[in-house]
């Protein structure tokens, strides 16, 4: 009897194999779609890029344009131009072009996502100023295998270098539900054939309200998140280092430029009052000079201490410039309504309230920057 | 029906297992969905409500243990026997199978639940439930020791996986948890309510404790066992609420493998999908310690055969299996079994004490 149903059991787990099968060489597997509104039909543009894994054939990659209105309907009308069944296991980014992205929204389109168990959750989310069809139909795509991967490689490349804050499909959602604190995207743009990383783009919800410079980025990150790494790089008015320069060449240059990399940053954001909300954010840096345009004498504590100084105002300056462009814009990427409604208890703060309060907060910034080692040069 | 049991010495278990076989029956499917359904009750501050259910826990199994203790080598059925005589107690019995039955099929059929969201769609609900039952009865049949090694070697094959949360503590962030203790008692409270479906299953030691060799170190290990499944409950409900944002969370139904999405390995591109699978051994234990107490307590109650109890009980559990397959049905399904889990866990043993401290005097005195 027991042998009896040993073999019941060994047959019913080997015929889970024939469950269903999935060969690889019929598969078309999607690596980004892009997506635009049509305006005069109202539907869904959407792009597919897709990776073929058949021995045969050299191009491996190939794009497909279809219409939908939603992304698996978009999908199957995607399936109707291939002979591949047409699959989204590996989807790695999802691009957003400028019709959607500044008009209409997209985060119904979203919503597949996280109901799909398939799809995963690392997938990126960009945003385009270019309509997407465009800028994946770029051709300089580096050695990567198609315009999917090296989009991904692109924008992962930037977020490990600390260039950019991860917008992965869970951050950017999780910063979407959140009270009180707006998401930021990478705005892609094609420049000469090749896709690149122009600007961060700031959302409202699932709207972008305007952009930051790779360089405003950096503010807006160590705001956010800890550095381990970064790098910046500041340009600093001569006047206060002229005793401490040790010219061998005569540069005619009003300014100085400083380059601090290795930078490891802590961030502390407190709520100074409540009516008008004031904050009050502490950072503290570490980092060391790799770059200097003129000869100082960093082992003379006179001067590294003269650098620190006028690197602390100019860094604290850059990040109330940003601060007030965020305010403009009225998107708090900062997560200051965060900390608004964490000190506020037993009161729901909603996102139309903050809305109206964030262009009046008053912030007051404290930086302190501790260079801690200058390279292989004096 | 005999009140005191004689359970011959090589049938006999140590205690220490005790601490795996309670914290094996009370992690499953539970846990998978729990941050979720407690932070719709207590918000941030769900990880007090855990805090609450687990002190509830421990009481409730010292409570449980000295009712035991007080009857010396006898079961639940066995008290409720010496309690309330042969007729009523046997109604009453009956009653707790069916609880026990029920807690079975809701398991069985969440886990089919996962399997058909996030592997294989189109595989039958009948066809998954039956190579389930297949195995819990054969494991079944090696009797209590084949049962309680079977969820040791689970247990150790398992509970690795705890270190799979790494990665989404890294993403954690620290305001999701403020302001602390801002919600009112009531929700906190009916979090701590909420959270009782996960952590049922410790009611295996009203029918174990005969099994059971050093009956002095019951206590010891069955309060170990209900520690680790709070610490392990409170370290899934804490990942999770700061894994996700407040509204996000209460979106996610399986917040547990929702945080696993975002695992990917060079040889595992995604680990969601491995993770669900790696569950079947999460969950074969608890089916088969249950359907052994369902089979063993039919037998000691009814006076069948163990065996023809189990066939009976598991055909049922096939046909149910086979016919309630939406998730409308499987969600009121778990509703009910939480609720009834509510009275039969930790309800029931403080009625019984009474008469367990009444038997402790009387035996004193004479």
């Amino acid at each position: 009897m027991k042998y009896h149903l040993l073999v019941i059991c060994i047959l019913l787990v080997m015929l889970v194999g024939c469950a269903e099968e999935n060969i690889i060489e019929d598969l078309g597997i999607v690596t980004v779609y892009g997506f635009d509104k049509d305006e005069d039909t109202g539907h869904l543009l959407a792009t597919t890029v897709l990776y073929q894994f058949d021995p045969d054939i050299t191009n491996a990659s190939q794009i497909i344009n279809s219409e939908g209105d939603t992304l698996q309907g978009v999908k199957r009308n995607a399936n109707k131009e291939s002979g591949h069944k047409i699959t989204n296991g590996q989807l790695r980014v999802i691009l957003f072009g400028p019709s959607l992205s500044k008009e209409d929204g997209f985060i119904e389109h979203l919503d597949t996502l996280g109901r799909d168990a398939k799809l995963s959750d690392i997938v990126y989310i960009a945003v385009s100023d270019q309509p997407s069809d465009q800028v994946l139909a770029s051709t300089n795509y580096e050695e990567a295998p198609n315009i999917g991967a090296y989009l991904h490689q692109l924008i992962e490349t930037a977020v490990r270098n600390e260039e950019i804050t991860s917008s992965t499909y869970h951050e950017y959602l999780r910063d979407y539900f959140q009270v009180g604190r707006d998401p930021v995207l990478p705005l892609l743009s094609v420049d000469s054939e090749k896709v690149t990383i122009k600007n961060i783009a700031a959302l409202q919800d699932d709207k972008v309200v305007g952009d930051f410079t790779i360089e405003e980025g950096f503010y807006i990150r160590l705001m956010v998140d800890q550095f381990d790494s970064g790098l910046i790089e500041l340009k600093l008015p001569i006047e206060p280092f002229e005793d401490h320069l040790e010219e061998y060449a005569e540069i005619e240059d009003p300014h100085i430029y400083a380059v601090i990399d290795k930078i490891n940053s802590n961030t502390d954001i407190t709520m100074e009052s409540k009516n008008p909300p004031s904050f009050e954010v502490k950072i503290d840096i570490d980092g060391r000079v790799i770059e200097l345009s003129r000869q100082l004498n960093l082992d003379d504590p006179e001067t590294l201490d003269v650098l620190e100084t006028q690197v602390t105002k100019q860094m604290e300056k850059e990040l109330e410039e940003v601060i007030n462009k965020a305010q403009e814009m009225n998107a708090d990427v900062f997560g200051f309504g965060v900390k608004y409604n964490n000190n506020t208890r037993g009161e729901d703060l909603t996102k139309e309230q903050w809305r109206e309060m964030f262009t009046d907060i008053e912030v007051e910034t404290t930086i302190k920057i501790n260079i801690e080692r200058h390279g292989t040069v004096q | 029906m005999q009140s005191q049991l004689q359970i011959p010495i090589d049938k006999k278990i140590k205690a220490v297992y005790l601490f795996v076989v309670l914290h094996a029956l009370q992690m499953g499917v539970g846990v998978v969905g729990l941050p979720r359904v407690v932070y719709e009750e207590a918000k941030q501050d769900s990880w007090v409500s855990v805090l609450i259910a687990g002190i509830a826990l421990h009481i409730v199994i010292a409570c449980i243990v000295f009712i035991l203790n007080s009857y010396k080598n006898t079961d639940i059925h066995g008290i409720l026997a010496q309690i309330f005589g042969q007729k009523i107690s046997k109604v009453l019995s009956m009653v707790f199978i069916f609880y026990f039955y029920l807690m079975f099929i809701s398991i069985l059929l969440n886990y089919i639940e996962f399997v058909q969201v996030f592997i294989f769609p189109k595989l039958s609900t009948g066809f998954i439930a039956s190579l389930l039952i297949f195995l819990v009865i054969y494991a079944v049949y090696g009797g209590v020791r084949a049962a309680v090694g079977s969820s040791i070697v689970f247990f150790f094959t398992t509970i690795w996986m705890v270190l799979l949360l790494i990665e989404p503590i890294f993403l954690m962030r620290a305001e999701y948890f403020l302001p602390v203790l801002d919600n009112s008692p009531q929700d906190i409270f009916s979090g701590a309510l909420k959270t009782s479906y996960s952590i049922l299953g410790f009611e295996l030691i009203w029918v174990l404790y005969p099994f059971i060799q050093d009956k002095k170190n019951v206590a010891k290990y069955s309060h170990f066992a209900m520690l680790f499944t709070i610490i392990l409950v409170m370290y899934v409900t804490v990942v999770a609420i700061g894994y996700f944002s407040p509204k996000h969370l209460e979106m996610k139904v399986w917040p547990l493998f929702t945080m696993f999405k975002i695992i990917t390995l060079p040889i595992f591109e995604r680990f969601d999908v491995i993770s669900v699978a790696l569950w079947l051994m999460v969950v074969i234990p608890n089916l088969i310690l249950l359907g052994w107490m369902i089979s063993y307590s039919c037998k000691r109650v009814t006076g069948l055969k163990q065996k023809h109890c189990l066939h009976v009980f598991m055909l049922i559990a096939l046909i149910v299996a086979t016919f309630v397959d939406k998730r409308e049905y499987v969600n009121i399904l778990t509703d009910y079994v939480g609720q009834a889990g509510i009275f039969f866990g930790l309800t029931l043993p403080f009625l019984l004490l009474p008469f367990a401290i009444y038997k402790r005097v009387k035996g004193n005195k004479s």
